[in-house]
């Protein structure tokens, strides 16, 4: 079965190429537009990995991580931002990755492709 | 013996010359003056605690003799002089005895008589006045009292020297921490603007990058559209590099210190470059002096300092007519726990005032550059506590001269654990 994957960005721009790149790797995707959203999607049904932007407007992307690790400690969370120095960050640790956002999405397709594996063992 | 020579001295002394030139003028007026054979004049050196001899003057009689270049504290008459703390007169048995009062001075051989005065100005100490006679003469006190008074302008005449020059150094330090404040605001602005940079026009880009990819796969490899959308996907791609570029300037980021073979660093750099090295026709030398360089440093960011070296390096050569010769030349060295590496081409130079802009951000001379390159090379180098300097070369290219430290006590630590 396709493994779901669920896409946190405030911009539209970003969830679709998200979304159409990774459909074309064979995901299901499901996407959230704030912090917000992404905790109300988690609740109706759990994905098997969730990609998550750093700055959005309301709740950021370090308090999501957060509150995803308290409730679902499993549940794999890939950090996407354009600014490398929040890899330093202590709230960003929680995270199973960090990428750097980049046109070139190769980075994060084979960090999805470990997490997944490693996870479904 | 009148007192003349005192408004010589003073016109001598008022003039606008060098030190050398206001000494050696007043050693001459007193040689005219007074029934002595040579005159010397030392300046006090306090921090290494010697005389320096500044000027000397001899007489016909004199030729021949020579001044010590140098007393050190408590050596000789200008040690004798130091000690009592007043003028001293001394006089010798034989011609070619080196022995006066207790001490050994080879500035008293050849002479029978010599007077030291002390260039004092209050209870500093500026140098010493060292007169000295063939024939045995006794200074009598009225030429004392006058050569009392010259030795007080004379001393006048070093403060005012040495002021000069503390005023120029601070003068000189007052520009360059200027400079280093300019660049500093400029840093800090960047920061703050490239914070917003990266998301703001990041975001945007990675959207117009990506969608243009998308579009390149869905498109016929023959249509021209293709021709159309590889343009926008390579412009954006510099643009993306722009803002990688800024980002990682104005970034704070920790250094990753661990042992770095400095050999094995330079050959991974010049590796990347093999194809453009080999296109542009670039003949590499590695003078690796000590293949055993090893310092503690962070690879990644020391790699990215290099690269914008090299980089610019094959730029400047890439632009020279065909005939002319390209040499890339990398040279190590260690000397007193630092790594020295040169990096040399024969490239088209910078000209000297350049030199001083190009750590600066975003002065550039490319057609396409960002201005960073180098301002990047020279953080990383500075966060490694260590130094880049530019001088043009023998070659008419230039030669980035970097110093870093092998290891630090701070190093240390952070390796350790």
């Amino acid at each position: 079965m396709a493994k779901k994957i669920l896409v946190v960005d405030d911009e539209e721009g970003i969830r679709l190429l998200y979304r159409e790149e990774l459909e074309d790797e064979g995901y299901k995707i499901i996407d959230a537009s704030s912090g917000e959203d992404c905790l109300k999607c988690l609740e109706e049904e759990l994905p098997d990995l969730v990609l998550l932007d750093i700055k959005m407007p309301g709740m950021d992307g370090v308090e999501v991580l957060r509150r995803i690790k308290e409730q679902w400690e499993e549940l794999p969370v890939i950090l996407c931002s354009a600014y490398p120095h929040y890899k330093q960050e202590f709230g960003t640790w929680a995270s199973d990755a960090y990428v750097i956002k980049s046109s070139d999405l190769h980075d994060l397709k084979e960090k999805i492709k470990d997490i997944l594996k490693k996870s479904s063992k | 013996m009148g007192y003349e020579v005192l408004t010589d001295i003073i016109d001598i002394t008022d003039k606008a010359t060098s030190l050398k030139v206001k000494t050696g003028k007043v050693s001459k007026a007193i040689l005219r003056a007074f029934p002595y054979d040579s005159s010397a004049i030392y300046k006090w050196d306090g921090t290494k605690k010697s005389f320096d001899l500044l000027s000397i003057q001899n007489k016909r009689t004199a030729q021949g003799n020579t001044a010590i270049k140098k007393y050190f504290y408590k050596e000789g008459l200008p040690g004798v002089m130091k000690e009592r703390g007043h003028a001293v007169e001394a006089h010798t048995k034989r011609a070619d005895s080196i022995r006066v009062l207790n001490v050994a001075d080879k500035g008293v051989k050849g002479f029978r008589s010599a007077i030291l005065f002390p260039l004092k100005e209050g209870k500093t100490l500026y140098g010493a006045l060292y007169l000295r006679a063939k024939q045995r003469s006794k200074a009598s006190s009225t030429n004392k009292r006058i050569l009392n008074t010259i030795s007080r302008q004379l001393a006048a005449t070093i403060k005012a020297e040495l002021t000069l020059k503390k005023l120029k150094s601070s003068h000189t330090e007052h520009l360059r921490l200027k400079r280093g404040l300019k660049r500093a605001e400029k840093m800090i602005a960047l920061g703050e603007l490239s914070a917003t940079l990266a998301h703001e026009i990041k975001n945007p880009l990675v959207n117009i990058s990506g969608f243009a990819k998308r579009l390149k796969k869905r498109t016929e490899q023959t249509s021209a559209n293709h021709r159309y959308i590889d343009q926008i996907i390579n412009e954006v791609g510099s643009l993306e590099e722009l803002i990688c570029g800024i980002v990682s300037y104005s970034e704070d980021k920790a250094l990753k210190l661990k042992p770095v073979r400095l050999k094995e660093l330079l050959d991974n750099v010049l590796e990347i470059f093999y194809e453009p090295l080999r296109v542009a026709d670039i003949e590499v030398v590695r003078r690796y002096t000590n293949n055993d360089v090893t310092i503690y440093a962070d690879p990644e960011r020391l790699k990215i300092a290099f690269d914008n070296l090299i980089s610019n390096a094959i730029q400047s050569m890439d632009k020279l007519p065909k005939e002319e010769d390209r040499l890339l030349c990398i040279e190590t060295s260690s000397r007193a726990n630092r790594a020295l590496i040169n990096v040399s081409d024969t490239g088209c130079g910078i000209s000297p005032a350049l030199q001083q802009s190009i750590f600066d951000p975003f002065f550039t001379t490319k057609e396409l550059g960002t201005g960073l390159g180098l301002p990047i090379t020279h953080n990383i180098i500075k966060k490694h506590g260590g130094k880049i300097e530019v001088y043009s070369n023998t070659y008419e290219g230039v030669t980035f001269k970097i110093k870093l430290p092998c290891k630090s006590n701070k190093v240390e630590q952070t390796t350790s654990d």
